[in-house]
């Protein structure tokens, strides 16, 4: 918080832009997390959720009074509705567990490999659908005229709250029943836990929180576009999650920060530096491959990510072990 | 008296018969000792009566009624709970964790999952090390922790599957104990698979024998240990 602060008076527009996207990161990251370091099964089709939430809210809330030009196909109360941005917010992050809770009632009876496919195929599924469902979301060109009401603070308050409600998860107890089934299944299965509803719970959660992270990164960019929430930022979300620590909340904070201000700092490095009247510059692409290796060189000497199984002790939360 | 049975239990793997016909039962109260050799299909009997594995023939009752149908789960939920020969604790959690996961199975708060736990630890003597993670524990403790998780269910049929593996003479003899009060303490009936004949003859009141899936002798323990076939097949070898 000190620290945002310092960014906000000193660090001029271009470190709170930085922070700010760290934050919406943040949101997203820390939705993945909830299911994938307490169940353990990776997931490759998260982003269907930021999808979801970003348009869910442009329905609501985009393009003043162009909507019905964009989008002709809305029901008539969404082209009237004239919803406040924070309730749109709180309805399309509903809207995005509602699309998990139908798909994961099937995915979540898979296991590890077959899990992790499942899930890229419901992001294959659900971005084909959105591309091509021209009406309601403007097919393959962009919407533009999101209200952009998501400064630094309000990404902060959106990550805080984020956390707060993974913390409060991880504490539950079915927290610790899918962390059971993430460490034996068999066992789990032995001990009374129903795995496919404890998966289920926690796909709903971590559905609702990446959505309102697809919601803050919509008004935070002010357009849409459905390719955007695809393999990039499949790559990018899933290795803040992998860099921090997979099975770690810390680290999925920790790996947002660290990928967007290295991220940052390579795309600064693409656009050229001058170091004593030499002006140096990285190809393009510099970024992509630099993020690439670093994840598999972490991958391959730090498996357990940056902060490993550690959990620090958030808003005064308990701390349990996890 | 509530009483599990198996009725004809087969088990067919591709070309192997794990399992031909089996008829055992567990009665309230009681210790039975399920002998045989390896390879006999004692884990096997035990992954049927505990849903792990679908019989190819014959039913599991419980107070007479067939289970058959039931997942893992449900059954360790009804009162079935079982150990692993390979003891399968969740590692990176703690020692009090691993236990509080099955007592929540009829707790309705975290915290009254923890206390049942807590005194399922301290049954076995491993309250001292609650906090500790249980993949760090040595081999013998780990094994009691498979029975506090089994315990917290609050079973009415307790299945162990070889708990004495692996164990010095005296760790076995504290485990006899343990397994001893169980009926009393905790209201459960035990399957104790285990191939120390001298500890089984302590704590057992019948046996089950087992040879290559079928059912060599099954009694009281005196009867069984004097059986020809058994003491050609079994006892004899060991
Ligand atoms: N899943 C399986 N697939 C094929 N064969 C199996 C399987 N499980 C056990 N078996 C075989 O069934 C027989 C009985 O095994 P098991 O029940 O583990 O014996 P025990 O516990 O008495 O040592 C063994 O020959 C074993 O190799
Ligand atoms: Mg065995």
């Amino acid at each position: 918080m000190a620290l945002l602060c310092l960014i906000a008076v000193l660090g001029g527009p271009y470190l709170t832009d930085i922070a700010t996207e760290a934050m919406i990161y943040t949101v997203m990251a820390v939705g993945i997390s909830i299911f994938m370091a307490n169940s353990g099964i990776v997931s490759f089709g998260h982003v269907t959720f930021a999808l979801v939430g970003a348009y869910a809210s442009a329905w609501q809330t985009c393009c003043a009074g162009m909507r019905g030009v964009f989008m002709p196909g809305l029901p008539q109360f969404l082209l009237d509705s004239k919803t406040p941005v924070l309730l749109a917010a709180l309805v399309a992050s509903l809207l995005a567990s509602v699309v998990a809770l139908v798909s994961g009632a099937a995915i979540m009876r898979l296991t590890g490999a077959a899990a992790s496919i499942a899930l890229l195929s419901l992001l294959f599924i659900v971005k084909t659908i959105y591309e091509n469902w021209d009406s309601v979301t403007a097919g393959q060109s962009s919407l533009v005229g999101l209200p952009l009401y998501v400064d630094m603070w309000t990404a902060f308050g959106f990550a805080s709250a984020a956390i707060v409600i993974a913390q409060v998860y991880n504490a539950s107890s079915f927290g610790l029943l899918l962390r059971a089934t993430r460490e034996d299944e068999a066992a789990a299965r032995a001990s009374g836990v129903n795995i496919w509803r404890q998966r289920l719970i926690a796909f709903v959660i971590s559905a609702f929180v990446t959505g309102a992270g697809g919601v803050l990164y919509g008004h935070y960019l002010g357009t849409l576009a459905v390719n955007v929430f695809w393999l990039d930022m499949t790559f990018v979300t899933l290795a803040m999650v992998v860099v921090g620590g997979m099975r770690s909340l810390t680290g999925a904070v920790v790996g947002a920060f660290a990928v967007t201000g290295l991220r940052q700092t390579l795309l600064a490095l693409e656009r050229g530096v001058d170091l004593g009247g030499v002006s140096i510059s990285l190809p393009s692409g510099a970024q992509e491959i630099a993020l690439a290796v670093i994840l598999l060189l972490i991958l391959t000497f730090r498996p357990q990510g940056l902060v490993g199984d550690n959990e620090m002790t958030w808003f005064g939360g308990a701390r349990d072990s996890s | 008296m509530s009483e599990l049975n198996t009725e004809a239990i087969s088990v067919q793997f591709q070309g192997l018969r794990a399992l031909d016909s089996v008829d055992l039962s567990l009665k309230e109260g009681e210790i039975l000792g399920l002998l045989g050799p390896n390879g006999a299909g004692k884990t096997t009997l035990v992954n049927v009566i505990s849903g792990f594995q679908r019989p190819t023939e014959g039913t599991v009752r419980v107070d007479g009624k067939s289970v058959g149908g039931l997942t893992p789960d449900a059954l360790a939920r009804c009162g079935v709970a079982r150990t692993f020969q390979s003891v399968r604790l969740f590692r990176r959690l703690s020692v009090l964790e691993n236990v509080e996961i099955s007592a929540l199975c009829h707790a309705k708060s975290r915290n009254e999952a923890r206390s049942t736990a807590r005194r399922a630890l301290e049954f076995v003597g491993l309250g001292p090390v609650a906090r500790r993670l249980a993949g760090e524990l040595p081999y013998a403790d780990e094994r009691r922790v498979g029975i506090a998780r089994a315990l917290a269910l609050r079973p009415r049929f307790l299945l162990l599957d070889e708990p004495a593996a692996g164990m010095t003479d005296s760790e076995c003899r504290d485990l006899v104990e343990i397994v001893r009060q169980l009926p009393q303490s905790f209201g459960c009936a035990v399957l104790l698979i285990e191939h120390n004949i001298g500890l089984v003859m302590e704590v057992c009141n019948r046996l089950h024998v087992l040879n290559g899936g079928r059912t060599l002798a099954d009694g009281p323990v005196e009867t069984v240990r004097n059986n020809p076939d058994v003491i050609a097949a079994y006892l004899g070898g060991a």
